[in-house]
């Protein structure tokens, strides 16, 4: 078994998780190979193309790839289907699975990347392509902190306070961006069948301790030019919260009402949220990142 | 349970104004609707958004032909969880999966409303549209392995779509097996608007008198979808592009293309032309 910590739990894995950092070896969570079923036992709670899930369990079928069993919070059981890589089943198990296992447990994935910024985390959420791990790299480039991307696991302190924990060091990001930063690819894993998205590590600056969350930016594109930024106040800030949770479907399956309200209320009354509209297609990546800088910097 | 009308076209073809009258017809408001706001009708079937949440896996972590394994299933859930009938737009051709199984499923699939549009004025809108040259437009028009969202190297948030040519494209839907399709001309629902438009209705079983129609038809009006765009933009143009309801008139490919261009057209799609009473028998262009 290897160990690491990420999300804010032990985690002990008999698959290899690269880019994972180590951990104490007195695991919350353990990942392993094993049997796994087509379908979980009813009564079936929720269901998706790919997944179902049921009182304690959720599964995921990849096709051709693996299908994986998340238990009670604290187990993931990996079946591999054929030839499936390594890099393969990782792909797929830091992702849906640990979002479901996390629900699972009580926190909030957020779909978001996150930096530090002085002694609180800023997170950037927005559906998939809008730039949140672009945006990450890029302020990563420029002397910033990573703490997660992808998934953004919350859990709130014992006074009420949303906190981020570190999620993974490394990010995924499409050949376009990497060359806008000039990155050699050539020694950069990918998925065999999906050779323009890179993993690329965050070998630098990760860092790896809990922050309490003290500010949100919600991007998304609009067909106009120039990029526009602002505050959204009072209950406004719930909807784009409550949207952007890390595959909200299986969230909403997986947590009570009550409980998302709580996480939702609480990032809502802690962290100031903004809305970032920039142009459709290509990101102006440095203009962008000039911009919340320099609304960082305002504080 | 079968509740998606696929409402099918080549792009640039009539497939907005339809939805955008449907959305009148269904909202029956005293206003037009917001042309920035039509919620009677149920987005695009290769929106990647609905793919991540509903598949359980995110496209971007798959090539474009792992992702088409998992459409079907995401359409009869889409399709099972619905009590009303959906209309969902297209612009995919009809295709079928390496085990023969169509990517449109019949179990999900309660009909398709295909509209074709005069593959001359189709070329003029795309190139607008696209901002590219009316050459590039025809030849992506003619080519086979045409399709949208293709590259790989950016992220975007629709799923790749296999169109095919132009010719492909109508014969994909207008052949499709087991499904039930109502074939409707953009050159009708402009110059034969009430009947094409009631016809369409009546095959989607929307029961609904020809006064609530003729009064749709009215809200969807192009000058005052031209209107609507000017004043507040549409959310739905691509960025540089100048509008996207631009002209709208058939035959205006004559102010546009050169002879040569409308001759490489019908050399590519003659046959599909005559089917569809876009080029006579004897070869003379009837828009």
């Amino acid at each position: 078994m290897q160990h690491y910590t990420a999300f804010g739990l032990q985690i002990a894995s008999e698959p290899e998780l690269p880019g994972l950092i180590p951990g104490n070896g007195n695991p919350d969570v353990t990942i392993r190979f094993g049997d796994v079923p087509e379908h979980l036992p009813e009564p079936i709670k929720g269901k998706g193309v790919a997944y179902e899930l049921n009182e304690g369990s959720f599964l995921l079928r990849v096709p051709g790839v693996a299908r994986l069993l998340v238990n009670h919070g604290n187990e993931i059981i990996i079946e591999r289907v054929g030839e499936a890589e390594d890099i393969d089943i990782s792909v797929f198990a830091i992702n849906t699975p640990i979002g479901a296992l996390l629900y699972q447990r009580g926190y909030l994935p957020m779909h978001a990347s996150a930096i530090k910024v002085n002694g609180g985390c800023v997170m950037f959420t927005g559906v998939s392509g809008v730039g949140k791990s672009t945006i990450l790299a890029s302020l990563y480039q420029h002397g910033y902190h990573v703490v997660a991307d992808e998934i953004c696991a919350i859990s709130l302190s014992g006074d009420g306070v949303p906190l981020v924990h570190p999620g993974v060091a490394y990010t995924w990001l499409w050949r376009d961006v990497l060359d806008h930063f000039e990155k050699d690819v050539s020694g950069l894993n990918h998925r065999q069948n999906n050779p323009e998205k890179y993993k690329v590590p965050i070998d630098e600056r990760f860092y790896n301790k809990p922050l309490p969350l003290q500010r949100v930016y919600v991007l998304s594109t609009k067909n106009t030019p120039g990029i526009e930024m602002e505050e959204i106040k009072g209950h406004d800030k719930f909807l784009p919260i409550k949207h952007n949770a890390y595959r909200y479907r299986i969230g909403n399956a997986i947590s009570t009402p009550a409980a998302s309200f709580n996480m939702q209320t609480s990032i809502g009354k802690h962290a100031i949220v903004k809305r970032i509209l920039r142009p459709d297609g290509k990101i102006n990546i440095d203009l962008l990142r000039e911009l919340i800088i320099s609304d960082l910097e305002k504080g | 349970m079968k509740n998606i009308i696929w409402l099918a076209s080549y792009p640039k073809s009539g497939n907005t104004w339809f939805r955008i009258f449907l959305s009148n017809l269904l909202d029956d408001k005293e206003d037009p609707v917001d042309i920035n706001k039509i919620t009677s009708t149920h987005g695009i079937a290769s929106a990647r958004h609905n793919f991540d949440e509903i598949t359980g896996i995110e496209a971007s972590d798959l090539s474009h032909d792992e992702a088409d394994l998992l459409r079907p299933g995401l359409y009869n859930i889409i399709s099972g969880e619905s009590k009303n009938t959906l209309f969902i737009k297209v612009h995919d051709a009809y295709t079928f999966l390496p085990d023969k199984s169509p990517l449109f499923p019949s179990s999900a699939t309660k009909g398709v409303i295909y509209i074709i549009r005069n593959p001359l004025d189709v070329a003029v809108s795309n190139a607008n549209h696209n901002h590219c040259t009316v050459q590039e437009s025809i030849e992506k028009m003619g080519d086979g392995n045409h399709g949208l969202c293709m590259k790989n190297k950016r992220l975007k948030d629709q799923l790749r779509q296999k169109t095919g040519s132009w010719s492909d494209h109508v014969l994909s839907w207008t052949t499709a097996p087991g499904i039930s399709v109502h074939l409707m001309r953009y050159e009708d629902m402009k110059y034969l608007s009430l009947s094409t438009f009631t016809a369409a209705t009546r095959f989607a079983g929307l029961d609904f008198t020809v006064d609530a129609i003729e009064t749709a038809l009215k809200k969807c009006d192009f000058n005052e979808l031209q209107k609507q765009e000017k004043e507040k933009g549409f959310k739905e143009r691509p960025l540089g592009t100048p509008s996207f309801f631009r002209k709208g008139e058939p035959g205006s490919w004559r102010e546009q293309l050169t002879p040569e261009q409308a001759q490489l057209i019908i050399k590519d799609h003659s046959i599909v032309m005559k089917q569809f009473g876009y080029l006579t028998e004897a070869g003379e262009i009837v828009y």
